[in-house]
């Protein structure tokens, strides 16, 4: 991992607040979080890496099925 | 029954009222007015594409401005439109044949490359000059058909039934004799634009003059801070979490008074809320009381899609635990089991678009009633109470029933349970398959909460085995309908070695 996808899987293990969280669990499967709490979750993580929650669309929160997912998403995100 | 639709897109050309909305990152205001001038253009491209009144058009998209205008030119047209959930896989082609779609306007037009598919956002780049151009609305007839709506079927293909347009007239008439929408309110549309009731405010917003503000779910958190809305429509499973969010932040700040806690949760809300407005699914207690508590108004209704909206809280009759008083226009009786069975003056339509004709029968009656399969009873005062659903009787083997709802409930409003679904047809006793609130919750807290809600219940509604399981219930994984009830016979189905291991 790079040190931002670092920095971003640490963020979501300390908002899922589960230690043992690995990047190819599934977010609602192993880790329940349903969609509503998955838009909490992108809330939190567009505030604490400054990316414009406005830019996301329901499809990419739809297309999220793993935590490696959402690193990615974000990943993209910050870097443009 | 006051004409409202047949108006509507007159009152856009003048209506000084908003649309907000975001599109590629950036907000988005615009008059009712400036709307009307994209209707045109979209008019305009659908007219030269063939497109004729009472032409069946599919929409599949997120919330946007672009779906609002889509809709909207729908309505200027006289077409009927098949709105497609865009969070799920479609075989589009078999989407055109089962709904006779004449074309497609999506957000993604690249996804359905082998129909004919418009780009939702083609109107942007249309260069007609909309002073100039002229056409006369489609002038509909009281049973007229608008659109599709569709049912959440417990384990089949979802049924669908064609909107007329007396219902909707009703619908948007009588909710506005209770709410008095005015210039002052914001009303926010997050839930999908493809639930029909969604749709009803950005109509509202021109026939009664106010805003409306158009989302994806996605924003939902960050746009009521941001955008300050006055009334929020969504479903109680919302509410819940907003409830946990705010007693998240609480526990960050030690020693609020109470108007502190207010102020917190207000401000959480955006600060600005007259109402908030729930239903489709049962709420609990516990959160209806916190939210009465914080001084803001949480209203719970009923409604079904082949009735439309029946019964509301107001601000004038509010009665928490209760669906509300019946609106004008709405007959209600009961039959032997308690189930609701609902007559409308301005009926939504006398049978689905796509079921098998027992299915009709089942649900629309000879005498004009719909059977709506929910359980309940009005009180004294006329407040509707909805306790169970009857196609969900359990009936044990010594032929006694209970009704699974009011016991699932019960568990679920304690604090570490989120989902509890019994099961028991056919056996003696009942058994539990739970889902905890988070991995944390041990099987020795789920008993102690089992043990005390027993103690509270008759003997044949007990749980007495049960299964704690890990995964969760959501839309995707067919668990759970798109209002968040859950697909009972879908859980029994998948979980059916769990239930039965626990006879063993």
């Amino acid at each position: 991992m790079t040190e931002i996808e670092n920095q971003i899987f640490d963020f979501i293990t300390h908002i899922i607040n589960k230690d043992d969280i690995k990047p190819e669990m599934l977010l609602k499967e192993d880790l329940g979080q349903d969609s509503i709490r998955m838009v909490t979750i992108i809330t939190k993580m567009s505030a604490k890496f400054k990316v414009n929650i406005f830019e996301f669309s329901d499809r990419d929160l739809a297309r999220l099925k793993t935590v490696n997912d959402l690193v990615e998403l974000f990943k993209n995100k910050i870097n443009g | 029954m006051k004409d409202q639709l047949n108006s509507l897109i007159a009152k856009m050309k003048s209506s000084t009222n908003s649309i907000e909305s975001y599109t590629d990152g950036k907000k988005l205001i615009r008059s009712f007015s400036d709307v009307y001038k994209d209707v045109c253009k979209l008019h305009d491209i659908l007219s030269n594409l063939g497109v004729q009144p009472r032409d069946h058009v599919g929409i599949i998209g997120s919330n946007s401005y672009e779906w609002v205008v889509a809709d909207f030119t729908c309505i200027a047209m006289g077409l009927i439109s098949v709105p497609l959930d865009p969070t799920v896989n479609h075989d589009m082609k078999e989407n055109f044949e089962e709904f006779s779609l004449k074309i497609l306007i999506s957000e993604y037009p690249e996804d359905y490359p082998n129909v004919n598919v418009l780009d939702i956002r083609a109107f942007h780049d249309s260069e007609l000059d909309c002073s100039t151009y002229q056409f006369t609305p489609y002038k509909y007839n009281p049973d007229d058909e608008l659109t599709f709506k569709f049912t959440s079927g417990s384990t089949q293909r979802p049924k669908s039934i064609l909107a007329k347009k007396k219902s909707v007239d009703a619908a948007l008439t009588y909710v506005q004799d209770i709410f008095h929408h005015n210039k002052d309110d914001k009303i926010m549309v997050f839930l999908p634009m493809q639930t029909y009731q969604q749709r009803y405010w950005p109509y509202s917003a021109i026939i009664f003059d106010h805003d409306v503000i158009v989302i994806p779910k996605s924003y939902v958190f960050n746009s009521i801070k941001v955008d300050r809305p006055t009334v929020i429509m969504g479903v109680p499973y919302f509410y819940e979490h907003l409830h946990k969010i705010y007693l998240e932040e609480e526990s960050n700040q030690p020693d609020l008074s109470s108007t502190q806690k207010r102020a917190l949760f207000h401000n959480l809300l955006g600060g600005n809320i007259r109402y908030l407005w729930t239903g489709s699914a049962p709420i609990g207690m516990e959160t209806l009381k916190f939210y009465q508590d914080m001084d803001i108004p949480l209203f719970q209704g009923y409604g079904m899609n082949e009735v439309c909206i029946v019964s509301k809280n107001n601000f004038e009759h509010n009665k928490v635990g209760s669906a509300g008083k019946l609106l004008p226009g709405k007959i209600i009786k009961f039959d032997e089991d308690n189930q609701i069975l609902i007559k409308s003056e301005y009926e939504v339509n006398t049978t689905y678009n796509n079921a098998l004709p027992e299915d009709n029968e089942k649900t629309f009656l000879k005498d004009g009633y719909v059977a709506t399969g929910d359980l309940g009873y009005i009180d004294d005062e006329g407040y509707l109470f909805i306790n169970g659903r009857s196609k969900e009787l359990i009936i044990f083997s010594n032929a006694q029933k209970c009704h699974p709802i009011p016991i699932e409930k019960t568990v679920e409003n304690t604090t570490k349970i989120k989902h509890c679904v019994v099961y028991g047809n056919d056996k003696s006793y009942l058994v539990a398959l739970i889902i905890p609130t988070s991995p944390e919750v041990t099987e020795n807290e789920v008993n102690d909460i089992l043990q005390s809600v027993n103690e509270k219940l008759l003997p044949k509604e007990r749980i007495y085995k049960f299964h704690i399981e890990r995964s969760s219930f959501s839309q995707e994984n067919g668990l759970l309908t798109s209002s968040n009830k859950i697909k009972r016979a879908k859980i029994y189905d998948v979980f059916k070695d769990k239930f039965e291991a626990l006879y063993s």
